[in-house]
């Protein structure tokens, strides 16, 4: 198949999901309910199903879809490694862990309409990427592969970390933070799909605008140098753009494995590793496999939900397998 | 610290600034959606309210979020009007077969709007999910059940709401009564130190991945009204304990409250012998381990009254008779 017309197929089944997965459920629902976003009654139970529950759903979803997996394709251009992940690289961990954090200190304000507990996970990203960093820069030890380990390393003590906190933890916080760790789109509503969009659209912005430094980053830092990228200030943006993201993400839907390592190698296998293309298309998988995953965890079983992240495993893993040793060996 | 300052970063080419501008941009056009959405759900809520305060009508369909909930709607005479129930929900038997809505921290909200609940019941451990529900338009009563007290004045919320006060009375009056009768019962003995065990692994041959009762929850409270002592005084509400940690704490009594389902695989004199492996602790070298079974041990709801006995007698030997009334009735199963 041509590029072009794989992008197509992936710009249609975009479409689709966004326009489908609302009337998949265990009650159908009619057409009509479109005429009524917001002046559904306490009796329209089809409208208050579909614009309270579903909709603001498969926004989430894809939202987070999408800031997932654009966080992979970026630490995997940039540690040149395909392993590389917010969540490898601890990256989520700090995130999460701010979040569990802030559950536990009961603390609540905001600063210019960004709630404490956003802050608390941006901190706690950027908090373990500095400590990463800092590491690296004071051990002057900078190859990708030292990073990626002192990443997981870093990753590993923020998740006992947030054990420890959980194991101090009253019944009632301890709850939340199960709930919110097993990834929570469940409770999404208008609101939460704000709080995340704009952390979700910057980054990614900031992502589409700096293609092509992806592309020579992914090379090697002396190429990306010599064609004029300013490669610690790209690093550092770029990493911005990742924190902003994931701590967006997590802090509304909980740590949701496995999208940011899966999409944008499924993309690179299917549209090749062009970053001008990759970051595209990867951006739109992330959402449309998200949404499916989510879809099919509120619908799949009757008396409650499966956990989002149990799906994405599930349903992504063999799917991933099938076409690495399919296709993979191209690559 | 000169690791991120680099001059050459602030440089912003016009597409740069172009990107920085949108992020500002998209930060307050999100925070300016929010308010509006902000207020528009309230003004939602405040027309649900509107809608469905029926004056002076009572609820006539109520979902049960948790397994002690549902137990308490039950003893309280309410199981033709529930609805839906927790997942895990298991007595009485009419409450097994109604509709599953979730687990203690995943619901199923579609599914909720779909049986029309009135009112839902849930823990204040459940919190969290309350937003939701009052998005959709579902009314929810918090229940504290993690003391004593809040277990028994679950019983008057709950029938304050549903017009059966009466006999939530009765029932608190005869929680109450019981009580007291087990703390005179027990009174001028030795207060021995007792380690409650909520879990331990079963399938092998010593009591392993031991969890215990701590800081948290109502089962310190009734230990402490049946004449022990705990002998965890430590911050963790459940902590974990090594077999180190159980030769420091060396109590004089440890009672194994297990499920159902582990007693019909081994029998108790089995589990009790497991405990054997730990010769060195009081407990074990005086033969006072104590097997309790049932899941109403686990359950903060109506039938704590037996876990209040199975202390008594474990700790002082002590059996207070219980007086036929509807909480013996309901533990017998005998629901109205």
């Amino acid at each position: 198949m041509k590029g072009n017309v794989k992008i197509w197929c992936l710009i249609i089944l975009a479409l689709v999901t966004v326009f489908v997965t609302p009337w998949l459920g265990e009650r159908s629902i009619g057409f009509d309910v479109l005429a009524r976003p917001f002046t559904m009654g306490v009796d329209d139970l089809d409208a208050v199903i579909f614009w309270q529950i579903r909709v603001p759903r498969l926004l989430l979803a894809f939202l987070a879809g999408v800031g997932l997996s654009l966080g992979g394709v970026v630490f995997q251009a940039m540690f040149r490694n395909a392993l590389a992940t917010p969540f490898t690289l601890g990256v989520a961990g700090g995130a999460s862990f701010g979040v569990a954090l802030w559950v536990q200190l009961g603390l609540s304000f905001s600063i210019l309409g960004i709630g404490g507990i956003s802050l608390a996970a941006m901190g706690g990203a950027v908090f373990s990427i500095l400590l990463l960093y800092g590491l690296v820069r004071a051990s002057g030890k900078s190859s990708p592969m030292t990073m990626l380990l002192g990443g997981v390393a870093i990753s590993f003590f923020f998740s006992s970390l947030i054990m420890l906190l959980q194991y101090l933890m009253d019944i009632g916080d301890s709850f939340r933070v199960i709930h919110w760790l097993m990834g929570d789109i469940g409770r999404a509503n208008l609101d939460s799909v704000l709080q995340v969009f704009p952390f979700v659209a910057s980054g990614g912005l900031i992502v589409m605008y700096l293609r092509r430094e992806l592309n020579l980053l992914s090379v090697s830092d002396e190429i990306a140098a010599s064609r004029g990228v300013n490669v610690d200030g790209v690093r550092v943006v770029l990493f911005f753009a990742v924190s902003l993201m994931v701590a967006g993400i997590i802090t509304v839907c909980g740590p949701i494995g496995f999208v940011g390592i899966m999409a944008p190698h499924m993309c690179r296998l299917v549209f090749g590793a062009n970053h001008r293309v990759l970051v595209p298309t990867s951006l739109i998988f992330g959402g449309v496999f998200l949404t499916w995953c989510d879809t099919l965890a509120r619908t799949v079983s009757v008396s409650s939900e499966i956990p989002v992240g149990i799906v994405t495993a599930l349903l992504g893993g063999p799917f991933f397998l099938w076409l690495l040793f399919k296709h993979g060996e191209r690559h | 610290m000169k690791l991120f300052v680099n001059k050459s970063l602030f440089r912003l080419s016009s597409g740069g600034w172009f990107v920085v501008v949108c992020v500002l941009v998209l930060f307050v056009l999100s925070h300016l959606g929010r308010s509006w959405v902000r207020g528009w759900s309230a003004e939602q809520a405040a027309m649900y309210a509107e809608k469905r305060s029926d004056a002076g009508q009572f609820p006539e369909r109520l979902v049960g979020l948790s397994p002690s909930n549902v137990e308490t709607l039950f003893a309280l005479g309410l199981g033709d009007k529930v609805v839906g129930v927790n997942r895990y929900t298991s007595y009485p038997a009419a409450a097994a077969d109604l509709p599953k809505i979730g687990g203690m921290v995943d619901v199923d909200f579609e599914q909720m709007l779909i049986l029309k609940p009135d009112y839902v019941v849930l823990l204040e451990s459940q919190r969290s999910l309350v937003q939701k529900f009052e998005e959709i338009g579902i009314k929810t009563l918090s229940v504290n059940h993690e003391s004593v007290e809040g277990i028994v004045s679950s019983f008057s919320e709950i029938a304050k709401l549903c017009g059966n006060e009466e006999r939530a009375a009765a029932i608190c009056d005869e929680i109450r009564e019981h009580i007291e009768r087990v703390r005179e019962s027990v009174e001028g003995r030795g207060r021995p130190r007792v380690l409650i065990c909520i879990h331990h692994s079963t399938d092998v041959s010593q009591p392993e991945q031991i969890i215990v009762c701590g800081s948290g929850g109502y089962h310190r409270e009734l230990l402490e009204i049946a004449g022990g002592v705990n002998a965890y005084d430590g911050p963790v509400a459940f902590p974990k304990l090594s077999r180190e940690n159980l030769i420091n704490l060396n109590p004089d009594i440890i009672i194994d409250l297990v499920n159902k389902k582990v007693v019909n695989e081994r029998s108790r004199d089995e589990l009790k012998g497991l405990w054997n492996v730990y010769g060195e602790l009081d407990a074990v070298k005086n033969r006072r381990v104590v097997i309790a079974d049932g899941a109403e041990h686990f359950l903060p709801g109506p039938r704590f009254l037996k876990t209040l006995d199975v202390f008594s007698e474990g700790i002082h030997g002590v059996k207070v008779e219980r007086k036929s009334t509807i909480l013996k009735h309901f533990e017998e199963g005998d629901i109205e």
